[in-house]
């Protein structure tokens, strides 16, 4: 497979989950570039094109609450859960945890990993 | 700061307005805070070069603005598929029609020039291409609007029960056919009324007029060609042979073969006007053309009912053998 083939394919895959990963760093506030190194620490590596408009629609659809604060004196937009938020969380991480275990086993019977 | 401010502004030009102050406010605190740290990072303020080279690799400002409010696309990738079949179908009809209008202009020169003939036919046809291409689009794009068109334009209230039995490939009707039989009754029907349509100065410029023998029969004609219309845009909407519409296919060519074939025996179908025929050209000549011309698309359509009667066989076998 070529190197730019599995680029796109790494991008489509990681596309899906990001708005989980998204949601779930947002329990606790943050603004822009802490929650981009809060996933940065936790291994996902997604670039500020992505990430912030990302966060914007999120919050355009409700799922997140924002603030703009005052801090260090400069402005910054915090972002946190909303309840509806919360509720679309607890539901995509059902729904990851089904995928992940039914995927787990199909992968675990692949030749090269036996 | 001042080259993050040109950047800000940059993206800012290709953002909706309604949105431009709140998007250009968040990215100009992003930057801020990106800068901050890596000021941070290297214990250092960060040059105008270092600021340069973050800010190009935050990306191309018309990118990063897409990113925020990426553009409603004309027509939805859904009903694209649609659209294109629609679009080359009309471009298609366009050109016949452009291609006949020429043509008409053609005939009544006094020299036939190719080059004359070419680009009345290219301006012409590309002409109606810019509005023909303009109003699909519209329709289209008023579809994306959730409106009830779309739901009519995607089908949505289908039924898998309502979907034809396709046991055999010739089943599926090609879009070339029903645009061929829907050109050739256009066609047909815009040659037998062209005194609705002609100018009066076109009128006296003609050097043929169909006979008295042959007028007798053009409403009849006309009701037919009028009906296979009709089929046709039918079966563009549904596109499938089936036991029924192969039965009124072949009763409607039934009807053309003894059309034709009784057009082919008329003593004359066309009568010279007072205005000369082209030299080398009798009308004895073009005469015995047409009624050869409309025996053999007899034999023709007499070939296509005897293959629709094999084929409604074939569906009554399988249906048995079910």
């Amino acid at each position: 497979m070529t190197e730019s083939r599995l680029d796109k394919m790494r991008g489509e895959l990681r596309r899906g989950v990001l708005v989980l990963a998204v949601l779930a760093s947002l329990e606790q506030p943050h603004y822009g570039y802490s929650l981009r190194k809060q996933l940065l620490d936790a291994g996902i590596d997604i670039d500020e094109g992505t990430l912030y408009p990302l966060v914007r629609r999120l919050a355009e659809q409700g799922l997140l609450d924002s603030e703009w604060q005052q801090a260090e004196g400069r402005e910054r937009r915090y972002y946190q859960l909303s309840l509806q938020g919360k509720e679309l969380l607890q539901q995509l991480s059902a729904e990851w945890q089904l995928l992940n275990g039914a995927l787990g086993n199909l992968l675990e019977k692949t030749s090269w990993n036996s | 700061m001042e080259l993050v401010k040109r950047y800000v502004s940059a993206v800012a030009r290709y953002l909706p307005e309604a949105d431009k102050a709140a998007i250009s406010r968040e990215l100009d605190a992003d930057i801020q805070d990106k800068i901050e740290h890596q000021a941070q990072q290297q214990g250092r303020v960060l040059s105008t070069d270092e600021i340069a080279a973050l800010l190009q690799q935050w990306g191309n400002p018309r990118h990063v603005a897409a990113q925020y409010a990426p553009a409603q696309p004309l027509v939805s990738s859904e009903l694209m598929p649609l659209y294109w079949q629609v679009l080359k179908f009309v471009l298609a009809v366009l050109f016949v029609l452009q291609l006949l209008q020429s043509g008409m202009s053609m005939l009544q020169a006094e020299h036939f020039k190719l080059l004359q003939f070419l680009l009345q036919l290219s301006f012409g046809f590309f002409d109606e291409v810019a509005t023909a291409f303009m109003v699909v689009t519209l329709v289209f794009y008023s579809a994306a609007f959730g409106n009830p068109l779309a739901g009519w334009l995607l089908q949505q209230n289908w039924q898998v029960k309502d979907l034809p039995a396709v046991e055999r490939p010739w089943q599926q009707i090609r879009l070339m056919d029903i645009f061929t039989d829907l050109v050739s009754s256009g066609f047909l029907l815009l040659l037998l009324w062209h005194p609705l349509w002609m100018s009066a100065d076109t009128l006296a410029s003609l050097r043929l007029v169909f006979s008295a023998d042959f007028k007798v029969f053009m409403p009849l004609l006309s009701l037919l060609l009028l009906c296979s219309l009709l089929f046709s845009l039918w079966c563009w909407y549904r596109p499938y042979w089936q036991q029924t519409t192969l039965l009124l296919n072949v009763l409607q060519n039934l009807l053309y073969v003894l059309a034709f074939s009784w057009i082919g025996f008329l003593p004359q179908l066309v009568l010279a006007t007072n205005n000369p025929l082209p030299r080398l050209l009798e009308l004895s000549d073009i005469n015995r053309v047409l009624q050869h011309g409309a025996l053999l698309l007899a034999c023709y359509l007499f070939y296509e009912v005897l293959r629709d009667l094999y084929r409604i066989r074939q569906l009554r076998q399988i249906k048995t053998d079910e």
